[in-house]
């Protein structure tokens, strides 16, 4: 059941105590987390919740090309699966392996239902995306283009230029930069080799550098 | 707050130290606080609604367990009862199992009960109208009147080779017995009768000579199926073994009896 969100102001009481979580509980891993709220702890579910929420959002946000309402309900619908599943966590593989398998499949979805977008398509644009990437010869400079900070114009153009590349690429980076995955990690939850992986790397990385290049 | 370090992976090769930083700075966003309210109120009714379940029912279990060892118990004497009581409420149908006259057996020469026909041998004999006629004993002169009257139907309507050898195995084995007195057919041969009914093959075959009503009826279904030579034919027999053959049968056919010499 998914609960209604109620207008106005968290109540203090739920802000507070999101703010003031315990260090040891902190402390504790992803997995060990998740045993105790399967055990009835609710607050460890707290703790859960505040370590991975920031990650997931963005990555359902970045996904929906910036839309914050499509990315709030994705947001909310993952983090209620993960309380539904509380009884039948096992943790066999990483919380966040787990946890990031979801969402990717919630966002599947959510294409499917949309656009009726697959993943043989998106595939397929992605192969594109990559002769594309060929033919124009980007080149990849060791220089750091904007230094220590970024401006809001470099910001903007930094989210417009991932929201250009083609979903596979945006996906694994996405997960390796947000989810801080590993690269075995996104291979495994992807269905894809390491190399691939490091291909669709490799091709975002390109975009994102060329856009930052362009400020200079 | 998730912090920021949580999502600073280990470096790969290829990795572009810069633009993972920059990206780092510019993605921050975070869900709405009213989102995350939502979320860890689902969270925690999900704890507190076992907890209340769990208290307030705590004798769920023992119950749940005794009703578990007695279920099967209780399932199988509900459908034990009910199916008593269809048993009971059905009505008997006696086209379902019809009395049937038991014959002498193959091998013995005196008149004996038979022994009761094989299950499976009671559609075959319910298909043919001639070979159930052989076997079935009327329970009263007016069952015997209604009898005939279906059955001289169900003969009019049936395909005119199915009655000539129903009729056929019907004479033969009347003659057989008449003259003989004792069953001519061999083990395992095979007559007209049994390839029209095969199932009624593997019952024992009634043996004993037709009644008179038996032969009446015979008589008018061929008539009525227009096979006057064969119903000629029956007549000489019915008459053979009963002298008042022509006044036993029915009024119509009295008139054509007269005609047959």
């Amino acid at each position: 059941v998914i609960p209604a969100i109620a207008a106005g102001d968290p109540p203090l009481d739920t802000a507070r105590r999101m703010q003031s979580l315990p260090a040891e509980r902190e402390s504790r891993s992803d997995e060990v987390l998740m045993r105790a709220y399967g055990d009835g702890d609710a607050r460890a579910f707290e703790a859960l919740y505040a370590r991975h929420k920031g990650a997931t959002y963005r990555y359902f946000l970045r996904h929906a090309s910036g839309q914050a309402a499509t990315a709030d309900e994705l947001h909310q619908d993952l983090w209620l699966k993960v309380i539904g599943a509380r009884g039948r966590y096992r943790a066999q593989a990483k919380f966040s392996t787990w946890l990031y398998t979801m969402a990717r499949h919630r966002m599947i979805d959510h294409w499917r239902a949309r656009d009726g977008v697959s993943l043989a398509s998106l595939e397929d644009a992605e192969i594109a995306a990559q002769v594309e990437t060929t033919a124009g010869s980007l080149q990849q400079t060791s220089e750091d283009p904007l230094g220590a900070s970024i401006d809001a114009e470099a910001r903007q153009r930094l989210l417009a230029a991932l929201a250009e590349v083609p979903t596979l690429q945006r996906d694994a980076f996405l997960l390796r930069l947000e989810a801080g995955l590993s690269l075995e990690e996104i291979a495994g939850l992807t269905g894809s080799s390491i190399e691939t992986v490091k291909s669709r790397l490799r091709y975002a990385y390109r975009r994102l550098r060329v856009a930052l290049e362009d400020l200079q | 707050m998730s912090s920021k370090h949580d999502r600073e992976p280990p470096g790969m090769p290829g990795e572009d130290a810069a633009v993972s930083h920059a990206w780092r700075q510019a993605s921050d966003e975070e869900p709405s606080a009213r989102l995350d309210v939502a979320i860890l109120a689902a969270a925690q009714e999900s704890v507190q609604g076992e907890d209340t379940g769990a208290k307030t029912l705590p004798l769920r279990p023992q119950a749940r367990s005794r009703w578990m060892q007695w279920q099967p118990l209780a399932a199988a004497a509900t459908v034990a009862g009910l199916a008593f009581v269809l048993v009971q409420t059905l009505p008997r149908d006696r086209q379902v199992a019809p009395p049937i006259r038991m014959e002498a057996p193959v091998s013995a020469p005196a008149p004996a009960a038979a022994p009761a026909p094989a299950p499976d041998a009671a559609p075959e004999l319910r298909s043919s109208a001639a070979v159930r006629e052989v076997t079935e004993a009327p329970e009263s002169p007016a069952a015997d009147h209604a009898e005939r009257e279906r059955n001289a139907e169900s003969s009019a309507r049936a395909p005119k080779a199915e009655v000539d050898a129903g009729v056929a195995a019907t004479m033969r084995d009347a003659e057989a017995d008449q003259h003989k007195g004792v069953m001519t057919q061999a083990p395992g041969e095979v007559n007209s009768a049994e390839s029209v009914a095969p199932g009624a093959a593997r019952a024992p075959r009634a043996q004993a000579a037709p009644s008179a009503a038996d032969w009446a009826a015979r008589i008018e279904a061929l008539h009525a199926s227009g096979d006057l030579a064969d119903a000629a034919d029956a007549l000489r027999a019915f008459r053979a073994t009963d002298p008042q053959a022509d006044s036993l049968l029915p009024e119509p056919l009295r008139e054509w009896a007269r005609t047959v010499d």
